[in-house]
């Protein structure tokens, strides 16, 4: 049963990524030749024609279009216009950075956002839990760069207290991830406080408190697992939305990241770099999403069951 | 077992908290401040004036009465900058919510309505469209086709198709099978008509519920784009450029992206507090937690 249903995912990629492929081809020929952006005002007829033919681009789009998947397939995805090196070395350089930030963001999103969601239901109706609510409010509402932004201006500049660019120390880390896990905080501590509510009304949680269990013991034993599900599932589907904002991110606070790296190669119309990182990027999400899925069906029987008929 | 008291909000006539009654006020300020803009804007945002650069705002050190938000590293007013930035990001904004309400809305109808091979590959195009980070399809449409005012509300446009799409279908799809549709198909009613007149003013709530959430979404993304370069190109600007160019400054003249950023910030501190009250006011089973 879960052998189908990973082939069935598995198509499902298969699927997504050859549409975003084939989106990505098609947008890069559709405003008439590439090259004609690529190249320097004035170039001569003779040159041009030589770069189309080592770009491969003059053949028929349908032989181009099959040419660029057996040339995927075969693990050649050409070479960066600006460094003039194989785009997957370009990429690859910056993708540990870029993993580290989100790996940090994630960390603190769900070591704030959970408990504190835990509490704001908890504290519900009294003042506490309204400061709570504001606060993520608040983390809601602040588009990341200004917020990076505005810390820069305190800490970097007024305070000097921590170091506005780069990824070197622990140092560096701080802004960026405060930054980029504010909006997720926020998020999931509103989905922790609504999964809470729904939780802290049911009947197994009134048992366990007639069994004499303390509140703290209550809610930790009984009431946080059960609130995890939908809260997990919520998670899973920020995981593209925490990527758009890692890009933001990035640029604002000078990261040596792939968002970092993708912007400036649409800024110089880097094709074979943009392409080659919005596919690989999109994969990784993909991927990410799927085995949030699958963990998810391992973990509550309910799910597996449901796909399953 | 704690107590649960229903939180006791302070509250206007007919329901309105007070918090959600400022933001109406703030985005009414707001609106009428973009609206009035060319009138009320004490110069012409592109002027330069390299005597006065760099003054700060009044009340600091070295400003100059002439200019109340002091000016930037061009000497243009930033007074005048931000009137002009707030009501090209409003446009821009919503210009982006109304086709991706338009867009949506059409898809989820010929989702719902169109049969069944119609809606798999529309609801295909949809996961396709939610799985994917949507700053990477604004880099590539952006590296393509340009950055400038109109590509931009393209890209605004394409950001949100996809919820509306998605919400549209499942509402009408719960439709479907009441009554009143059932008696208006069996008059022989066709099935645009069905969805057009029967169907669609039925679910305006949820929609205008999700056009609002989109909207302060919408602002969020332009001003993150027009922030990292790829919005609209100097001399015009919308507060996020604003901020964007004005980052070489921030050491010295750390107000040239501070008034932007706040104004951005109570654009979107307005429109989502007034978008989670309509969404509370709409959707019984959220207003009841």
């Amino acid at each position: 049963m879960m052998v189908r249903l990973v082939a069935r995912r598995i198509l499902r990629v298969a699927l997504m990524l050859w549409v975003i492929g084939s989106l990505v081809f098609f947008a890069t020929r559709l405003t008439g030749n590439p090259i004609d952006s690529l190249m320097p005002e004035g170039i001569d007829a003779a040159s041009r024609q030589a770069m189309i033919a080592y770009w491969g681009l003059d053949g028929p789009v349908s032989e181009q279009y099959l040419h660029f998947w057996t040339a995927l397939a075969h693990g050649q995805f050409g070479l960066g216009l600006q460094e003039r090196r194989p785009v997957a070395d370009i990429f690859f350089e910056r993708t540990g950075n870029s993993a580290l930030l989100l790996l940090a963001t994630l960390a603190v999103t769900v070591a704030i956002g959970v408990p504190g969601g835990i509490l704001a239901a908890v504290w519900r109706g009294r003042p506490r839990g309204g400061v709570v609510l504001l606060l993520a409010f608040l983390g809601y509402a602040t588009p990341n760069f200004v917020l990076g932004i505005l810390l820069i201006l305190i800490f970097s500049y007024r305070l000097h207290w921590l170091p506005s660019s780069g990824a070197a120390g622990l140092a560096h880390y701080v802004m960026p991830t405060l930054t980029l896990s504010a909006f997720f905080v926020a998020s999931l501590l509103r989905y922790t406080r609504n999964a809470m509510l729904d939780v802290l009304s049911q009947d197994y949680m009134r048992t366990a408190r007639a069994k004499g269990f303390t509140e703290r013991q209550t809610i930790l034993r009984h009431g946080l697992g059960n609130a995890m599900i939908p809260v997990i599932t919520a998670l899973g589907l920020q995981v593209a939305t925490l990527v758009s904002g890692a890009v933001v991110v990035e640029t604002v606070f000078a990261w040596h990241g792939v968002g970092d790296l993708l912007v400036n190669a649409t800024l110089h119309r880097d094709y074979p770099l943009l392409q080659f990182g919005v596919l690989a990027v999109a994969a990784a999400v993909v991927a990410v999403n799927i085995l949030v899925d699958l963990a998810y069906s391992a973990i509550d029987p309910r799910v597996r069951l449901a796909e399953a008929v | 077992m704690p107590v649960v008291v229903p939180l006791r909000q302070h509250v206007l006539p007919h329901g309105i908290p007070v918090s959600v009654a400022c933001a109406a006020a703030l985005a009414a300020v707001l609106v009428i401040l973009a609206l009035a803009a060319p009138l009320i804007a004490p110069y012409d945002p592109a002027t330069q004036t390299l005597l006065a650069r760099l003054r700060p705002p009044i009340g600091f050190l070295g400003a100059d009465p002439r200019h109340w938000l002091g000016t930037d590293q061009l000497g243009r007013d930033m007074l005048t900058r931000c009137l002009y930035g707030l009501r090209l990001s409003l446009f821009l904004s919503l210009s982006g919510t109304v086709i991706g309400l338009f867009l949506g809305t059409a898809l989820g109808v010929a989702a719902a309505m169109g049969g069944r091979v119609a809606d798999a590959l529309i609801m295909g195009l949809v996961d396709v469209k939610l799985a994917l980070p949507f700053t990477l399809v604004a880099l590539v449409v952006i590296a393509v086709a340009g950055s400038g005012i109109s590509v931009l509300v393209v890209v605004l446009g394409i950001a949100y198709w996809a919820h509306f799409a998605r919400l549209v279908r499942a509402e009408l799809m719960a439709l479907r099978s009441l009554p009143f549709v059932e008696a208006a198909r069996a008059v022989g009613a066709s099935r645009t008509r069905l969805a057009m007149v029967h169907m669609l003013p039925n679910i305006v709530s949820p929609v205008v519920v999700m056009t609002t959430l989109n909207f302060s979404n919408l602002i969020l993304l332009e001003s993150s784009l027009s922030f990292i370069g790829l919005g609209v190109q100097p001399p015009t600007a919308t507060l996020g450029s604003m901020v964007g160019l004005g980052r070489d400054y921030m050491a010295s003249a750390p107000w040239i992206v501070a008034e932007p950023a706040l104004l951005i910030f109570s654009v979107s501190l307005a429109v989502m507090l007034l978008g989670d009250f309509l969404c509370d006011r709409f959707n019984v089973r959220l207003r009841d937690r």
